[in-house]
């Protein structure tokens, strides 16, 4: 048995060393770049360099001066000796220097050399990068309506109205259209308060800076519906089985697919353009949750409640669940486009009123 | 091994479970709204009802009032008589809210008018009309036939407050600086107003140079800077009998920008002595004069917070014009003012959470609000010449000077929104400046 042991470690070991060392994972090694060169003798070098300076042969030396005579410090009692200076020493000429013995270059002997030009690789296909078509936000104009999405001012005869349609006109044949209408455009909107000081830097809509190419969104993966396998099966039963106990209280929950996120949406972009909100106001300091019962047909039964509310004093939290519920009733017109199969799922809502966003407008 | 796939079991099943509760919807759909709109709240108000013979053109004028005054604010927006469907005959008799949803009309406002010789009697209500209830209850005020105009602005100050569940500012009055003449020959003199400009009064007479009224809590009382004397000096004057008085008279002193503690007990200034500009606080009652800031630089335009326990002023103690915070008792002052440019004539709000100030930069002055702690600026105007900013009693909107440039330039009265919306001139009949709101009446 422990033989055994033995001999499967020493293999273990042995393999893992193997391994290791034996360069199993090493990458192979970089291809070495080559590349040609002619070989040449020194004379050859000799010749291709220029030929080096020869030193200043000058031999003009200065020689030193002697020194002047001084006159002696007087001295009392004592004899004057003559002052010894050093005798100048003659400098030597220095010799000439020999000129090197410089052999004449000779030409290199022409070598073969094969006159093909060089293949130059093959340059990629150049790919333009193409800017996306983002538009240039426009600076928000000054109007009397703040809206999530600027509306540009319509013609001075257009009367204001939810939809965008043109009044119908006489066609070429000069035949009266069946209905005559006026033109509608929605009330223009800015984007954001445009104050006094906003207004002057407005001066130019051309954008200082370019806009930075977005990344390409990744392509969803679309999944596909997953054949039952029999192993899925017991794990859905053992799912089942264990969770059948906490499913019991709640069978009162919506059965069916919930809504879709852009159902939700429709929901909450149809009520957010009726919310008002006053953000000089204390109300715009307040959080209200509100409850609301929707009939099949998407319309509000019944009285909408406030159910929640953070931040203000009891007047705040009034105006603003006020301005709430006329959001949600105001808005509502013949009921919100809801799925009537997911009737379940929207029966009851809780909408959630956060100015926070707004305040900084 | 059996633990082991016991193990795996259980993480399965609880990932499951977990899995399986979040996708089941349990509870109500859930969603949160962040992005709403800023618009003016479209109501109606029919004429009022007039309920005796002899108040018709009364009761249409009151209504005139109301709509101009919710109008003004900017957050309203009337629907025009004639696209009302209903008609409003009796005071009493039940509102057809389908009719007023159709020309999308949120708000409702009835009321009825009764004259008896000199007594006038207003009552109205005022309706949510999509949630097809009235907000609050009736409400009737009484009074003289003279002071119909008056009692309109308290019936729009009641349906203001209602609405936004805020206090109305329509029911009070502005003392300010009427201005008359050319730049190098300008009359000044004291004049109170009602907010909308309407009831102009003259305090003073031009003779003398007057500066920076302003109102006592109560509203009866005006400080403000004469230069009578030939140095500049505080007086205090009675709104109702303009009877007034040298309130700080020490030789060899100016005393200058006053302004009233919340009390009304007290007064705080600006006082120079020696060449040296400091703050005092004067009790009004016994003289006693305190002072509150020992400093070589200039400390003016003194202004309390509400509750009186502090005061925002200006000073040039590090070399430019900035604000500054300290106890109303004095001591150390803390600088709240730190953006580019230059900062002055700060206001509490009589909410409490923002001050307002001129601010100078580049060759532009503007006015603009801050949090009390400096933070959060905003500016709201631009001009050759914005000044002097004073607030509305509930804190809401701001009026200020706003001088135009050159020799024929003139100054006018303007007001803004504290959101920065809003902005319009209060027309008072020729130029102005320097104004101060009183509280509400």
């Amino acid at each position: 048995m422990h033989i055994g042991q033995y001999i499967s470690g020493a293999a273990h070991v042995g393999l893992i060393g193997w391994v290791l060392l034996g360069g199993v994972f090493r990458p192979d090694a970089p291809p070495v770049e080559v590349s040609e060169v002619a070989i040449i003798s020194a004379e050859e070098f000799a010749a291709l360099t220029p030929t080096t300076q020869a030193p200043d042969l000058s031999t003009d030396v200065v020689a030193p001066t002697p020194p002047e005579d001084t006159s002696s410090p007087e001295v009392a009692a004592a004899i004057d000796e003559a002052v010894q200076q050093a005798a100048p020493q003659e400098t030597e000429v220095a010799e000439p220097d020999v000129t090197p013995d410089v052999p004449d270059p000779e030409p290199p002997e022409p070598q073969d050399v094969t006159d093909e030009a060089p293949v130059l690789p093959t340059p990629e296909v150049d790919t333009a990068v193409v800017i996306p078509d983002t538009p240039v936000r426009p600076d928000p104009v000054p109007t009397e309506r703040v809206a999530p999405e600027p509306v540009a001012q319509p013609k001075p005869e257009t009367t204001i109205a939810d939809e965008l349609q043109e009044a119908t006109k006489p066609d070429e044949a000069g035949q009266a259209a069946e209905e005559v209408t006026e033109d509608t455009a929605p009330e223009a909107a800015s984007s954001e308060i445009v104050t006094e000081p906003k207004q002057e830097g407005i001066a130019s809509a051309a954008p200082t800076t370019s806009v930075r190419p977005r990344v390409r969104p990744s392509r969803p993966a679309v999944a596909e519906p997953a054949q039952p396998t029999p192993t899925d099966d017991a794990v859905a039963a053992a799912l089942a089985e264990a969770t059948a106990s906490e499913a019991t209280p709640q069978s009162s929950a919506p059965s069916g697919p919930p809504l879709t996120g852009g159902e939700k949406d429709g929901l909450r972009v149809a009520v957010q353009q009726c919310w008002v909100v006053d953000v000089g106001s204390r109300a715009a300091d307040v959080t209200v949750v509100v409850g609301l019962e929707l009939d099949r047909s998407g319309k509000v039964q019944g009285d909408v409640r406030l159910i929640d509310a953070t931040g203000g004093d009891d007047a705040a939290v009034r105006t603003a669940f006020q301005a709430a519920r006329r959001a949600v009733l105001r808005c509502q017109k013949t009921g919100y486009d809801l799925p009537e199969e997911k009737y379940d799922h929207w029966k009851d809502v809780e909408i959630t009123f956060n100015p926070e966003k707004m305040r900084r407008k | 091994m059996k633990n082991l796939a016991a193990t795996l079991l259980i993480g399965l099943c609880a990932i499951g479970a977990c899995v399986q509760t979040a996708m089941a919807q349990s509870g109500p759909l859930r969603i949160e709204i962040t992005d709403g709109v800023i618009e003016p709240l479209p109501y109606a108000v029919p004429d009022l009802v007039a309920e005796t013979p002899g108040s018709n053109q009364i009761s249409k004028d009151m209504a005139r009032v109301i709509a101009a005054d919710l109008n003004g604010t900017g957050l309203f927006r009337e629907i025009p008589a004639k696209a009302h469907i209903s008609t409003i005959t009796h005071f009493g008799s039940p509102v057809q809210f389908a009719d007023w949803k159709a020309i999308n009309a949120q708000a409702l406002i009835t009321g009825g008018v009764s004259v008896s010789g000199n007594q006038l009697e207003v009552k109205f209500r005022v309706f949510d009309v999509f949630a097809g209830q009235e907000l609050g209850n009736g409400l009737r005020f009484k009074g003289t036939t003279d002071g119909w105009r008056r009692m309109a602005h308290k019936v729009a100050d009641a349906v203001y407050s209602r609405i936004t569940g805020e206090g109305g500012y329509f029911d009070s009055r502005v003392v300010f600086v009427s201005e008359a003449g050319p730049k190098n020959d300008r009359k000044k003199r004291l004049a109170v107003m009602d907010y909308d400009g309407e009831n102009l009064q003259y305090l003073t007479d031009s003779k003398d140079i007057v500066l920076a009224p302003r109102f006592s809590p109560t509203g009866d009382q005006v400080l403000y800077t004469s230069y009578e004397t030939g140095f500049p000096q505080v007086y205090v004057l009675n709104v109702g009998s303009a009877q007034r008085r040298v309130l700080s008279n020490q030789s060899g002193t100016m005393s200058f920008a006053p302004r009233f503690s919340p009390d009304g007990k007290s007064v705080v200034m600006s006082v120079t002595d020696g060449g040296n500009t400091d703050l005092y606080k004067m009790d009004i009652g016994s003289g006693k004069r305190t002072r509150l800031s020992q400093s070589p630089s200039i400390e003016t335009a003194p202004s309390y917070n509400p509750d009186g326990s502090q005061i925002v002023f200006e000073s040039d103690r590090s070399g430019t014009q900035q604000l500054y915070v300290m106890s109303a008792n004095g001591g150390e002052a803390k600088r709240i003012s730190f953006g580019q440019g230059r900062y002055g004539t700060p206001v509490w709000s009589p909410r409490g959470d923002l001050i307002a100030f001129t601010k100078q930069n580049k060759g532009r002055f503007h006015i603009g609000v801050m949090r009390t702690d400096g933070s959060e600026e905003r500016l709201l105007t631009a001009s050759f010449l914005d000044e002097g900013p004073t607030w509305a009693p509930n804190g809401r909107v701001i009026m200020f000077t706003r001088e135009t440039r050159g020799a024929d330039g003139v100054s006018a009265l303007y007001s803004v929104d504290v959101s920065g919306r809003n902005l319009k001139r209060v027309e008072i009949g020729g130029g102005g400046s320097d104004p101060s709101w009183s509280p509400l009446q």
